[in-house]
């Protein structure tokens, strides 16, 4: 299975939560990205997201398999939306089964912060008032 | 010296500047991304591209890697997923 995948359909958390079941794993943590109404002071009407598919899918790979190799962990998994998001909808979700937490812990949070610097994907704001415009990373 | 074919596809901010999901285009043999950037910048008005990175045939690779024929190249401006 393929545990980096880039979807434009809505993320399901509940159901995704339940797709993980793991005898082995004493701790679940699980971190969403969710679409929130206002950034640098302006009113956001909705989000836009583009994905460069083939290379986000990679890199995306890459940073699980690193988790995976980096934390004592049982498996992790990262679902990124792309397409037009609503204020509330979640925009990118990471679960990892670990045997204890703190290592689950850990691993959710390298992978979402490894997501954000790394993978192909791009995030275009959408303001109340009109004007909209792609967002600049942090370069 | 004859042409190399290749295709650029573009995303995000570059998508909005050229108004085209990819084009194909006929370079110079030793074309670069380099090379190849400072032309559409021209043309389109692409901002520097300092902290972009590059990618050919879907693998990140260096700003003076020459092209080859059919290849892919997609420009990738600083990343902002999440």
């Amino acid at each position: 299975m393929n545990n980096f995948i880039i979807s434009q359909d809505e993320i399901d958390f509940f159901a995704l939560n339940q797709q993980f079941k793991n005898p082995n794993a004493g701790a679940m943590s699980s971190f969403q990205g969710v679409v929130r109404k206002n950034n640098l002071g302006k009113e956001v009407l909705r989000l836009e997201y583009q994905s460069y598919d083939q290379l986000a899918q990679k890199e995306g790979g890459n940073i699980i398999n690193e988790a995976l190799e980096s934390f004592d962990i049982e498996s992790a998994y990262c679902m990124h939306r792309t397409g037009v998001l609503e204020i509330g909808d979640i925009a990118v979700a990471v679960i990892v089964l670990a045997g204890h937490r703190e290592d689950s812990f850990k691993a959710c949070r390298y992978i979402i912060d490894e997501v954000k610097l790394r993978v192909p994907i791009w995030k275009k704001e959408i303001y109340q008032n009109g004007d909209s415009g792609w967002l600049k990373g942090a370069g | 010296m004859k042409l190399i074919n290749i295709k650029v596809i573009y995303f995000a901010v570059l998508r909005d500047l050229t108004t085209k999901k990819e084009e194909l285009l006929s370079v110079d043999p030793g074309t670069t991304p380099q090379s190849l950037y400072d032309i559409l910048q021209e043309k389109y008005s692409f901002p520097d591209q300092n902290t972009f990175k590059v990618a050919i045939n879907d693998n990140f690779t260096e700003w003076n890697e020459p092209l080859s024929q059919h290849d892919t190249v997609v420009f990738i401006p600083p990343v902002t997923g999440g």
